[in-house]
């Protein structure tokens, strides 16, 4: 039996898919501003310095939206501070 | 396990055509499928062509000595951009004497482009680099020419020498490189890094503080009346006499040059750096740079900064000169080279009349 997937909150899971989006394109963004001499390069620069800072702004988002709202199992029932990253099975 | 069902063929495929997308999509923007995309690194494995590996040295204008000083602004510059630097009032300036090429250890008299670098650090941390050279135009006006330009005139393995056909060639397709070419020849040079005049080679915009935006070029125009090297001579002269020369000049006090910008006219050319703008255009002194003191590159400031010319403070900005992002990234990658290889002595270094540095 596997052991039940933790209930993220919207906004955990809206923030998590945006950063997503965010750090794939930032590989995209990065693989091609120092691939070329052309004006991309810098347009693409500009783009991933504050995209990057961003992101980290996110990062610290995550971590207060983590430690506001806990993330709930499926039984409703808050984990115990210590074990936060798996839901023990009923 | 599971039975191989055309569903789960269905749902494999399509995880599949997923990543077949976002792989192609990667390397299209890597330039792994457009074998004509020129890159930062095809620019200094052209140099490195040209002028041979010399581990641990900048890839361009290989032979140089650290300097320092002040910039001190006298506020006529405030009219033209909101830089800070322009504010009335002195910032400090770490840069670079060097001779053009490839070649740390090659006589100056083969070297007799002069350039000079500067970053100058404005007083909320902003940074201003430029790396200025002492001819009023360049040698070529995109990243493809001047990388073409290289391989041209690189040393044939068989002769030492660059092959006259493929030189001949290049030239007859860039007239504005044998424009540069005759420049050199008939125009005087200084004969000295002190009496120089300085050009920004590329044009780029001020923007002052109402928002107005101007393109700008820029000039380090001596105190030190001007003297004409003699050509005749360079053969003759000792190895590093320019290095020399600016370094007893140093010991004996500061050199100054005034910083003159020149804008631009509706129509001047502001985005190919071989075409001179006409001599009657609106010039403003904007302040005094002087330089006090020199070091050989391992004792001074200027070894791992990279004078990339698109390191500007807000109110001044990019042209859409090419040249521009191309100098940008191959100074990136030239930095990202040496700063990986080992560390070899300077030619300012091994000569002991340079090697104490100024004062």
């Amino acid at each position: 039996m596997k052991p039940a997937a933790p209930q993220f909150s919207l906004a955990l899971r809206l923030v998590h898919w945006l950063m997503a989006v965010m750090v794939i394109a930032m590989l995209f963004i990065g693989i091609g501003m120092v691939s070329t001499v052309s004006e991309m390069r810098t347009w693409l620069i500009d783009v991933h310095k504050p995209l990057g800072i961003l992101i980290l702004c996110l990062v610290a988002v995550r971590v207060c939206l983590r430690l506001l709202r806990p993330t709930t199992c499926r039984s409703g029932r808050r984990r115990r501070p210590m074990h936060r990253t798996s839901c023990s099975t009923p | 396990m599971n039975r191989i069902t055309p569903a789960i063929l269905l749902r494999l495929a399509s995880i599949g055509l997923v990543l077949l997308t976002v792989t192609a999509g990667f390397a299209f923007a890597a330039g792994w499928l457009s074998a004509d995309r020129l890159s930062p690194p095809d620019i200094i494995d052209s140099l490195q062509i040209n002028a041979g590996l010399h581990p641990g040295f900048r890839r361009a204008h290989a032979k140089g000595l650290c300097i320092e000083g002040t910039f001190h602004a006298n506020g006529n510059g405030t009219a033209l951009s909101k830089a800070g630097v322009f504010a009335a009032g002195d910032v400090p300036v770490i840069g670079r004497f060097s001779t053009g090429g490839g070649q740390p250890y090659a006589p100056d008299g083969r070297l007799v482009f002069h350039a000079i670098a500067l970053s100058l650090t404005q007083a909320s941390g902003e940074l201003w680099r430029m790396a200025l050279d002492d001819t009023p135009i360049f040698v070529v006006a995109t990243p493809q020419a001047f990388r073409d330009l290289q391989l041209a005139t690189a040393p044939d393995p068989a002769t030492g020498k660059p092959d006259p056909v493929r030189t001949a060639d290049f030239l007859a397709h860039h007239p504005e490189t044998r424009a540069f070419m005759d420049w050199m020849r008939d125009e005087p040079l200084p004969s000295s890094f002190a009496n120089g005049t300085y050009y920004s080679i590329n044009a780029f915009r001020f923007t002052d503080a109402a928002g107005e935006t101007r393109h700008v070029r820029w000039s380090l125009v001596p105190e030190t009346p001007f003297e004409a090297l003699d050509k005749s001579k360079l053969a003759s002269l000792p190895p590093d006499f320019l290095f020399e020369d600016v370094v007893q000049r140093l010991r004996r006090g500061p050199l100054r040059w005034h910083m003159i910008v020149t804008v631009a006219q509706p129509g001047d050319p502001v985005d190919d750096a071989t075409k001179p703008w006409p001599a009657d255009r609106r010039q403003v002194d904007v302040g005094t740079l002087a330089i006090d003191r020199a070091a050989a590159e391992e004792n001074g400031a200027c070894r791992n900064i990279t004078f990339d010319p698109l390191i500007l403070p807000s109110g001044i900005s990019s042209s859409d000169d090419p040249l521009l992002p191309a100098r940008s990234g191959a100074y990136a990658v030239s930095l990202t080279r040496r700063d990986g290889e080992p560390v070899n002595p300077s030619a300012a270094s091994k000569n002991p009349g340079i090697r104490r540095g100024a004062p």
